[in-house]
Parts: structure tokens; C-alpha cells; sequence
């Protein structure tokens, strides 16, 4: 089991879906995501390690796996998280430089 | 005529509703919460601590699962306290999620605790996770406290 993983293919696999799904946004979450996957991808090749070497069974090596994918979802959760906040920091800004402008042309504190 | 006043009316709605849709700033995700940040870390360092003892006490009848019910007693209060926490707030699916998330890391680390550790590797390849989901859950805390300072 262990020894077919391929710690830098799935590493590969998963940085790649990720940036595509975040265009623009994964220059910033880069250096986040990319360690939070390589840390993944080692600790799969661990836990079929430890299976191989009979220090955990089937049934608890399944326990480790529920557990490695809860943890990958809280960072992809956080990925999305920050994605929207950068989002909604460029609509902001967008709304800031126009601000002052539309005010003092209609002559009302509109925006 | 009426129809012409009806339109004008609407038109007029539609005016104030974007107007006052303009004033405020855009808000996609919820905002910064300090008790979901602070209960998240002191569940870290609870778990940390869990890991610690776990470590130390490997091999011998100090890591049976019933010297450790407690533990898991405290941490159940805490994501129960998260739980209604995060869902008090709009827009906050996203942190609501990763409290689901963890408190299902828990109730897995539990069940394999029941049967037991026998080395130091098994103990290791959970800390990671672990760490990867906290680590994960306060980056956004912290990023939301940015955008919340940035307003």
C-alpha cells in the first residue's frame, strides 16, 4: 500500500485541482495550501507505512484515513474562506475609489 | 395614469434600495468572532495536551482509554459551545463546516483510542491532521479579524 503512494503525485494532483479552481486567488494561498497538501500527502504514505508494518489494523487504518479527510477539508474550507475574503477586499476597494468621486459630483454623501 | 405612478414608484424603490445597498460595504463571508476564536485555540491546546500524555504514557495502563474519558468530555464541550456559536451568525457556513469537520476528528480519535495505541508512529500520524485543521480553522479567524479591521 505504502509503497504505491506516490507522495509527490498526489501532492501534484491535489496543488493543481486546487489552482484551478482558484485562479487569480492561488498566488496568495500558494504557500498555505501547498504546505497543508505536502504535509497531507506524507502523512497518507505514513498511515500505509504503519498498516504494512502491522501497527495498526484495517479497521483502525480507516479511523486514520476519516480523520486525515476531515483535516484536509478544514483547509480547503479555509482556501474558499480566504478566496472570499479576498474577494469582497476588491469589491471594497473597488467602492473606495469611487466613493469620494460620486459624492462630490452629486453633491450628497451617497456611497 | 395609475400605471405611470406605479412605475415611477418602483423606479424610485429600486433608486433608494440600490442607494442603500451603496452606503454599506459588501460583506460575502461573516465577521471576525473572538469566542469561536478563543474556544478553537483552547481546544487546540487541550488537544495538544492529549497528545502529549498520550506520547508519554505509550505502552503502559496510564494510556487506556478510560484514564483520558475526560478529555474527550471537555472537548465535546467545546465544539457543542462552537456548534451554536458559529451558527448564530450569517454567512458563517464556512467556519460552521469546520466545526463539524473537527468534531468529527474527535469522535474518530475517540473511537480509535478505544482500541488502543500501541506506538509512537500511530500517535504521530495524528498530530498532523490535527495540526492541519487547527492551524487551517485559525488562519481564517485571524483573516476574517483583517478584514473586520480593514472596514
Amino acid at each position: 500500500m505504502a509503497d504505491n503512494i506516490n507522495i509527490q503525485e498526489v501532492f501534484k494532483q491535489m496543488a493543481g485541482a486546487a489552482k484551478s479552481v482558484l485562479k487569480e486567488h492561488w498566488k496568495e494561498i500558494k504557500p498555505f495550501a501547498e504546505q497543508e497538501f505536502k504535509s497531507y500527502a506524507r502523512n497518507i504514505h505514513l498511515i500505509g507505512k504503519l498498516k504494512l508494518k502491522g501497527e495498526i489494523s484495517l479497521e483502525q487504518a480507516k479511523y486514520y484515513l476519516k480523520i486525515q479527510r476531515s483535516s484536509i477539508r478544514t483547509v480547503l474550507l479555509t482556501i474558499e474562506g480566504l478566496g472570499i475574503i479576498a474577494v469582497e477586499n476588491a469589491l471594497n476597494a473597488a467602492i473606495n475609489i469611487v466613493r469620494d468621486t460620486v459624492n462630490k459630483t452629486i453633491g450628497w454623501v451617497l456611497i | 395614469m395609475k400605471v405611470i405612478t406605479n412605475l415611477k414608484f418602483s423606479l424610485v424603490s429600486i433608486i433608494f434600495l440600490l442607494l442603500f445597498q451603496s452606503c454599506s460595504s459588501v460583506k460575502l463571508i461573516s465577521d471576525y468572532d473572538e469566542i469561536t476564536d478563543k474556544t478553537v485555540t483552547q481546544l487546540q491546546r487541550s488537544v495538544s495536551n492529549y497528545f502529549v500524555v498520550l506520547e508519554r504514557t505509550i505502552g503502559t495502563e496510564e494510556n487506556n482509554y478510560e484514564n483520558f474519558i475526560q478529555f474527550f468530555d471537555n472537548a465535546k464541550v467545546d465544539l457543542n459551545t462552537l456548534e451554536i456559536r458559529t451558527s448564530v451568525f450569517e454567512k458563517n457556513e464556512i467556519v460552521q463546516n469546520q466545526v463539524k469537520e473537527l468534531k468529527s476528528m474527535i469522535k474518530n480519535l475517540e473511537e480509535l483510542h478505544k482500541l488502543g495505541f500501541t506506538s509512537l508512529n500511530s500517535i504521530e500520524a495524528l498530530q498532523q491532521p490535527f495540526n492541519a485543521a487547527f492551524t487551517s480553522i485559525i488562519k481564517l479567524q485571524i483573516a476574517l479579524k483583517r478584514g473586520e479591521k480593514n472596514k
